[in-house]
């Protein structure tokens, strides 16, 4: 048998399937689009193609993320926190604390020994450090999200981004340009001012190495280094770090099953 | 008849009713309460202003009904009424950081919703909010506020001080509405709270049982039964709570079937229509068993003593003044002795009580193994609130129990 976790964030939908050891065998991310319930199940049915599965042949499904309750076919929701931490887990065993940046909220997790959630902070009603706040200082700037991170390497005087508010900062980065600043420097500002925002929930938590971080932003090697260097850790960055709440998910998924097979 | 005064009145007679086909702790609770705000309308009684923690014993004993801003604000959004009065507020430039119990209430005030109060009585804990929020009221009603400042130390001087500033109060309420205290009147008063006091610490240690026979609703609130001032009605209540949780408790009857986790609540409920609790007791079988502002701090009160002294004594008591560590102790205790699982701070938008202290609750309560989970939520403000943001903290908070 096999078992699915479903992760539907404000950006993305996400799957993975898991064997009965807890392998992955496929996964699938596709932008979730209005209709966060056609885009889980669209999602889904991707993943099982790529696996070659059937529906029938999946025992257990979990979904999570802000929009776990739109996947109607799911056996259980579960959040998103509980789900990184899994996922993170089974990716590095020796996380300890999950920076996960996501489109609409970012979210520091800690782990006890074992990978269960015993903390978490949550940044949210505010897009300020958040995937999305990247994605606004993108498009103010012309610049792909993806180039991003390679940019801020270039930097030479980091520009500081006073406002945290991302409406603020917008038009503070569009001034920026505006007086021909150099991208590369407005870039690493812009960094550093998610990480700033960041940080504080890494304290109020308390950071425990390793480190592992997950959501798209991480992808954003800039990004990544900026964290390092506040946090003074490396941190660990799963092949596919969009993934993880999903594999969390599918993770827990065979474990409920198993258990409520006992 | 305004508004205000018609919804007292509707809620009076619909309790009425529902009291005649059964009563429950709850609804006789509620009944009371909707009949001291109706006193309000009432030209028999003066009617007063005030914020959370005056000694309403004393106005009672003068013919006084008060009413105190932040239950007056709580039940306006609990009805998804505040909003006109939120926007009032601001457009008379009113922060949006400010405390919402009392944003409402300026709102409410400059749409003339009350009756001109006769009276405006403000005390200076548990926040400088409250105090700003009466004064403003005094200017749009062109009243006095006569403010109780009370110390920060439990010292004799303290007591001297807060009973020479209760008996300037009297003058006070004498000198603008002709009323004088009925001494008979304050020790029944004094009395009645005794007796009240003794069933509802009984009420809550039953509730220490697990399961409990109470479930999260039953005492949401239950803080503006001081309204009811050492009335008759005050006795009746909280000895039908007892009743009640002790018929519960003896006939193994639980307030939340399956009751698995148990909570506490800190500082004060989320006032507008909300899932939260909803959520927590069917998909988790979680329970509040405590409400932090509902514990009974104080010792019961020498009968034979001065009442104003007595009085004065369980106010310098109270856990939300002087240092934060005697609130902290509380807490603690109240997590031990409840056998809480959790603790959930709604951590209310505008309020530096609860704002300022969140670190040091979650290390108090760390210590007793008691996790906490700060919300940020606008506990009366609902234009403010993402029931999907909140279910995921309080999901996971949950799921990690
Ligand atoms: S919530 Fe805080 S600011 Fe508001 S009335 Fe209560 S103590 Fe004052």
């Amino acid at each position: 048998m096999h078992y699915a976790g479903i992760d539907i964030g404000s950006l993305s939908a996400d799957t993975v399937i898991v064997d009965e050891q807890g392998k992955m065998v496929a996964y699938s991310i596709l932008p979730t689009g209005a209709n966060s319930m056609v885009s889980g199940e669209k999602c889904f049915n991707e993943t099982l193609e790529k696996a070659g599965l059937a529906k029938q042949d999946i025992a257990y499904i979990v979904a999570t993320g802000y929009g776990r309750i739109s996947v109607p076919f799911a056996d259980k929701a579960i959040t998103e926190i509980t789900c990184h931490g899994r996922g993170a887990y089974a990716l590095f065993p020796n996380t300890r604390t999950i920076i996960d940046i996501g489109g609409q909220d970012s979210k520091v997790i800690k782990l006890e020994n074992g990978g269960k959630v015993i903390d978490f902070a949550m940044n949210d009603k505010c897009a300020a450090g958040t995937g999305r706040f990247l994605e606004v200082m993108a498009r103010a700037m012309e610049v792909k999200l993806q180039d991003m991170g390679p940019l801020s390497f270039q930097a030479k005087n980091k520009i500081e981004i006073s406002s945290m508010c991302t409406v603020f900062a917008e038009s503070e980065v569009i001034s920026l340009v505006a007086q021909a600043q150099p991208k590369e420097d407005i870039i690493a500002g812009i960094h550093a001012a998610i990480c700033s925002r960041v940080g504080g929930m890494i304290d109020r938590v308390g950071l425990v190495p390793e480190v592992t971080m997950t959501g798209g932003v991480a992808k954003n090697t800039g990004m990544v280094a900026s964290l390092e260097k506040r946090t003074g850790v490396k941190i660990n960055i799963p092949e596919e770090p969009q993934i993880a709440g999903a594999l969390g998910a599918a993770l827990i998924a065979r474990e409920r099953a198993q258990q409520e097979k006992e | 008849m305004s508004m205000l005064e018609k919804y007292f009145a509707d809620l009076e007679a619909a309790l009425k009713n529902k009291l005649d086909e059964k009563t429950t702790a709850r609804r006789r609770f509620i009944y009371e309460i909707a009949r001291i705000g109706g006193r309000m309308f009432d030209r028999e009684w003066a009617s007063a202003w005030t914020t959370v923690f005056v000694p309403f014993e004393i106005l009672y004993a003068m013919g006084v009904a008060g009413n105190f801003i932040e239950f007056v604000g709580a039940m306006l959004a609990g009805n998804g009424m505040s909003r006109p009065f939120f926007e009032k507020a601001e457009a008379e430039g009113f922060s949006t950081d400010s405390c919402s119990y009392h944003r409402t209430i300026i709102g409410a005030a400059r749409q003339g919703m009350f009756p001109k109060p006769d009276l405006l009585i403000g005390s200076s804990f548990p926040c400088d909010g409250g105090v700003k929020a009466l004064l403003r009221v005094g200017e749009i009603y062109d009243k006095p506020v006569f403010l109780l400042h009370t110390p920060y130390e439990q010292t004799p001087e303290s007591l001297d001080y807060l009973v020479k500033q209760y008996r300037a109060m009297i003058a006070h309420i004498t000198e603008q509405t002709g009323r004088t205290l009925d001494p008979d009147k304050l020790r029944r008063a004094v009395h009645n709270n005794n007796v009240a006091r003794e069933h509802i610490v009984q009420a809550l240690d039953l509730c220490k049982n697990a399961p409990s026979p109470a479930r999260s609703d039953d005492w949401k609130n239950f803080i503006i039964y001081v309204l009811l001032g050492g009335d008759d009605a005050a006795v009746d209540v909280a000895r039908i709570f007892h009743e009640e949780f002790r018929h519960k408790h003896e006939h193994g009857i639980p307030g939340l079937p399956g009751e698995k986790y148990r909570l506490l609540w800190i500082q004060n409920r989320i006032q507008f229509k909300n899932n939260l609790i909803r959520k927590l007791e069917e998909d988790y079988k979680a329970n509040v068993v405590i409400d932090e502002l509902n514990y009974i701090f104080w010792e019961p009160m020498d009968e034979s003593a001065d009442p104003l002294e007595e009085l004065a004594r369980r106010q310098l008591a109270h856990p939300l003044i002087g240092p934060v560590e005697r609130r902290l102790d509380l807490l603690k205790k109240m997590a031990v002795e409840f056998g809480c699982h959790g603790a959930v701070n709604p951590s209310h938008w505008g309020c530096r009580q609860s704002g300022g202290a969140r670190n040091m609750f979650k290390e108090t309560l760390a210590q007793a193994g008691v996790p906490v989970i700060h919300l940020d939520v606008d506990c009366v403000d609902e234009r403010n609130f993402s029931e999907g943001q909140l279910l995921t903290r309080l999901e996971a908070f949950m799921e990690m129990l």
